[in-house]
């Protein structure tokens, strides 16, 4: 492709004129071991932003959403009858329970999240 | 009098942020070598020396800036980088050299602000001479002082390389407004290696000029022409 510029300035003539004597210097350059370190400082400092423009690509986390209430009758039951009914739950529900879940040490959940989690592991339609 | 300071707030529209895709990420991150990067430097330095010859204050601060700046600036949108129109170094050059003669024009406008500068449009004609005022015709008021310094600069750059033919066809190519590799080539009849090797004299005459500006400017004022 020509790039030819009809009437050029006396400003675009030495812009040109040091712009290919610029090119012919890239073309020999010899780089110091200072000239290297700041290359390498720069990059660090440009990979950092990289980085960031990385993350905004990232979906963001979907916003909390309110714990639905407790069942009623879940309500109810006693703590001992929950953690039963967990476990016969996780247990039932082999292998579709998250591990989370499964493997929870319940004993140190109070009554009332031992009573979410049943609820939630419970696929009985809610009242 | 004091200036006057618009204090009115504008309601400027709502930008979203700078956001590039994937894509563009990858082909920066895979582009912007240590190798590119002393590239550029090397690039900013020799135009550079322009903007320092024309009178502006350069330093390696400003040389490396002019680095740094092009490629941030990129990543936070400031200027556009379409990479798959271009390589991302032609996209950081270009950016350089637009900066830098940007510099090197304001450099030649405000080095010769004196407190006995003519102030008039009579005043100042009649301070140009024939040469200057046919400039002042022919590209404007406004950009005299720099088609002056630039008829200059060439001048002395012809002046360097006299007696190198390829050197001289080389620079009257440019001076007819022909810019590319291919057309130089053709125009002056140069192969390959000989565009290379006269573009490389031509570095060199570039460089021996600013060390010649450089050593004028450590004179003492009473030995400078």
């Amino acid at each position: 492709m020509s790039t030819k510029k009809t009437n050029p300035s006396p400003d675009d003539i030495l812009d040109e004129v040091s712009h290919h004597a610029a090119q012919a210097a890239v073309a020999r350059r010899k780089s110091t071991s200072q000239e290297r370190e700041w290359s390498r400082s720069l990059g660090v400092k440009l990979d950092a932003r990289l980085a960031e423009l990385r993350r905004n690509l990232t979906p963001a986390d979907p916003a909390p959403e309110a714990a639905k209430p407790i069942r009623p009758s879940t309500l109810a039951m006693a703590r001992d009858a929950v953690l039963a009914g967990i476990a016969k739950l996780i247990s039932s529900l082999e292998g579709e329970v998250e591990p989370g879940f499964a493997y929870r040490n319940h004993k140190r959940l109070s009554d009332d999240d031992l009573r979410r989690l049943y609820d939630l592991l419970d696929p009985t339609a809610r009242e | 009098m004091t200036e006057r300071v618009d204090t009115t707030e504008t309601t400027a529209p709502e930008v979203a942020p700078f956001q590039p895709s994937e894509e563009w990420i990858d082909a920066f991150t895979k582009q912007c070598t240590e190798a590119m990067r002393l590239d550029l430097r090397e690039y900013a330095k020799r135009r550079a020396r322009g903007v320092g010859r024309a009178g502006g204050h350069v330093d390696d601060g400003y040389v490396d800036d002019l680095v740094a700046d092009a490629l941030a600036d990129t990543l936070f949108g400031v200027v556009a980088w379409d990479h798959a129109a271009k390589p991302l170094y032609q996209h950081a050059e270009d950016t350089i050299r637009y900066r830098t003669r940007h510099d090197r024009k304001r450099a030649v406008r405000y080095q010769h602000k004196r407190i006995d500068a003519p102030s008039c449009a009579a005043e100042k004609q009649a301070t140009y001479g024939l040469v200057e005022a046919s400039l002042r015709q022919d590209h404007g008021d406004e950009t005299t002082e720099t088609a002056i310094f630039a008829s200059e600069v060439f001048a002395q750059v012809r002046e360097l390389a006299a007696g190198d033919t390829d050197v001289l066809a080389y620079l009257d190519a440019l001076a007819v407004g022909t810019y590319a590799r291919a057309d130089i080539m053709e125009t002056t009849n140069m192969s390959p290696r000989a565009f290379r090797n006269a573009r490389d004299r031509l570095g060199r005459l570039i460089e021996q000029l600013d060390q010649e500006v450089v050593a004028t400017a450590r004179q003492p004022r009473g030995v400078r022409a």
